[in-house]
């Protein structure tokens, strides 16, 4: 409290001083200021002798009156430099007290941008980050026919929630979910994290229709991509992962209202494909900006 | 001067300086800072950007079948192309590239297709939207060696020819009740800047 009150009046200080040597006004002012003294004793000197002139009975000259005046200014300009290291001293001073307020105002500055830095952090961090969905692996191909085996994570959690075999005819493989994308203001802040949830495969050759649906839901009616884990795993906590399947059986409960609370940004279906040859696996992630995508876990 | 003004001044001076170097460091310190949050902001703008190179609008459905009106656009908004189909089927899917290209992604429409047929009998969309063999929804390089590259993917895609090992497909589609896009309903294909493929109501 008394070093803000410290402050309070430092500020106002160097303001004053700032204003009065920084400034074209505060310029003026100090030249004005100045030069108004310079006058007022020049006049005076010079009135000085004028009235002894007169007491005298006599009166002054212009020569004696110019004298007069180049003496009055000798004499200021000769006081000035034997106040020298005083004046020098109270500039010095002076500018201690701005480099001072300066220096404070910018440990402020420092402070306020160090949080900025912080938040801006860890929006960069929540935007950029992704979380792995399913990885495929073609086993084998026979007939026109591709076998996969899948594994399904789930809630951001790094360890396998389920794997599931199957085989289907054709070679670009497609792998269906539902997405649900958060408005940018809920992931940017760490609140919610944007969710998939795989639920069918299907081929180039194969309709949607015909497609083969995962088993998606465990015995409870829990997604087998989002059951809980034991334990907390990569700081994801049982209550994290109760609140996103909470929000997910929200969402896909009422859809529109989530929507019309800015909540959710979008929610539809993708199906992500990539050819696949006997040996070839591909990851899919979620990414934190929007959408599902394919890479390769070293790629990033 | 005498001694003791001599001392308060060197004092002064000493003040003076220690002031002067603390203000240059802070200020060296709150620069480096003012950049880093320029560098920053701009990741988060980079993050937050996205492109449409497509708006799509189901303009009728009976209980088997749908009209599709598809239409294309360059980064400026402006329309490049469009396309009209009937599809069989209850649900729309629209099925876009990503291409990995010099660090980024670029995006091209495939085809669109529904859940009762299989994507290989859906409707291409490259032509739709090729100008001169380049694909008009990406902004044109001012190099031309870039234009060649842009082209020849173009002309892959278009082609079913090969595509880089890290390209892929995203077919975003609607899904029953739980997300049905509207008759009527002007929808938005966003592609992010990391690939990630959404739809989005206009």
């Amino acid at each position: 409290m008394h070093a803000e009150r410290f402050k309070t009046i430092l500020y106002a200080f160097a303001d004053a001083l700032e204003l009065l040597t920084m400034t074209p006004v505060g310029l003026a002012l100090l030249a004005g200021i100045i030069g108004s003294a310079f006058v007022l004793s020049v006049w005076n000197g010079v009135r000085e002798r004028s009235l002894a002139c007169e007491a005298a009975g006599k009166k002054l000259g212009i020569g004696e009156g110019t004298f007069v005046m180049f003496r009055e200014l000798a004499a200021i300009l000769g006081k000035i430099f034997t106040a020298g290291p005083v004046l020098l001293a109270v500039a010095l001073g002076g500018v201690a007290v701005l480099g001072v307020a300066d220096s404070l105002r910018k440990f402020d500055e420092i402070e306020a941008d160090r949080k900025r830095i912080k938040e801006l952090s860890a929006v960069v961090r929540n935007l950029d980050r992704r979380y792995r969905i399913a990885e495929l692996r073609a086993l084998a191909r026979k007939d026109g026919r591709t076998k996969l085996s899948l594994a399904f994570y789930g809630g951001g959690s790094e360890e396998v929630a389920r794997t599931q075999e199957l085989e289907i005819a054709g070679t670009d493989i497609f792998l269906d979910a539902i997405v649900c994308n958060f408005d940018y203001s809920e992931i940017e802040t760490g609140k919610r994290i944007n969710l998939a949830l795989p639920y069918r495969v299907f081929s180039d050759e194969v309709a949607q229709d015909s497609g083969i649906a995962l088993e998606l839901f465990d015995a409870k009616g829990v997604p087998y991509a989002y059951r809980r884990p034991s334990g907390e795993i990569y700081g994801i906590g049982p209550e994290d992962y109760d609140r996103r399947l909470e929000e997910l059986s929200v969402i896909m409960e009422d859809n529109d209202a989530s929507r019309q609370n800015g909540l959710v940004r979008s929610l539809y279906g993708s199906a992500v494909h990539r050819i696949m040859k006997p040996g070839d696996t591909f990851t899919v992630w979620v990414e934190q900006t929007g959408g599902l995508v394919i890479k390769d876990p070293r790629g990033f | 001067m005498d001694g003791k003004s001599s001392r308060g001044l060197i004092a002064l001076l000493v003040v003076f300086f220690t002031v002067a170097a603390i203000l240059l460091g802070v200020t060296v310190v709150a620069s480096f800072q003012k950049a880093e949050i320029r560098e920053l902001e701009a990741t988060v703008r980079r993050l937050g950007a996205e492109s449409v190179p497509m708006r799509f609008v189901i303009e009728e459905r009976s209980p088997d079948s749908m009209s599709v009106l598809v239409k294309f656009y360059d980064t400026a908004g402006g329309e490049v192309g469009q396309l009209e189909a009937k599809l069989p089927g209850r649900e729309l899917s629209v099925d876009v590239l990503i291409v990995p290209y010099r660090g980024a992604y670029v995006a091209f429409p495939y085809r669109i297709f529904s859940d009762s047929i299989a994507p290989k009998d859906g409707t291409a969309l490259p032509r739709a939207y090729g100008k001169g063999g380049f694909p008009a929804t990406v902004p044109l390089p001012t190099s031309e060696k870039a234009k060649a590259e842009i082209t020849s993917l173009f002309n892959a895609v278009a082609s079913g020819g090969p595509l880089p090992v890290e390209a892929f497909g995203n077919a975003v589609h609607e899904i029953g009740k739980l997300a049905a896009f509207e008759t009527g309903m002007v929808y938005r294909v966003v592609v992010r800047p990391k690939g990630g493929v959404e739809i989005v109501e206009d």
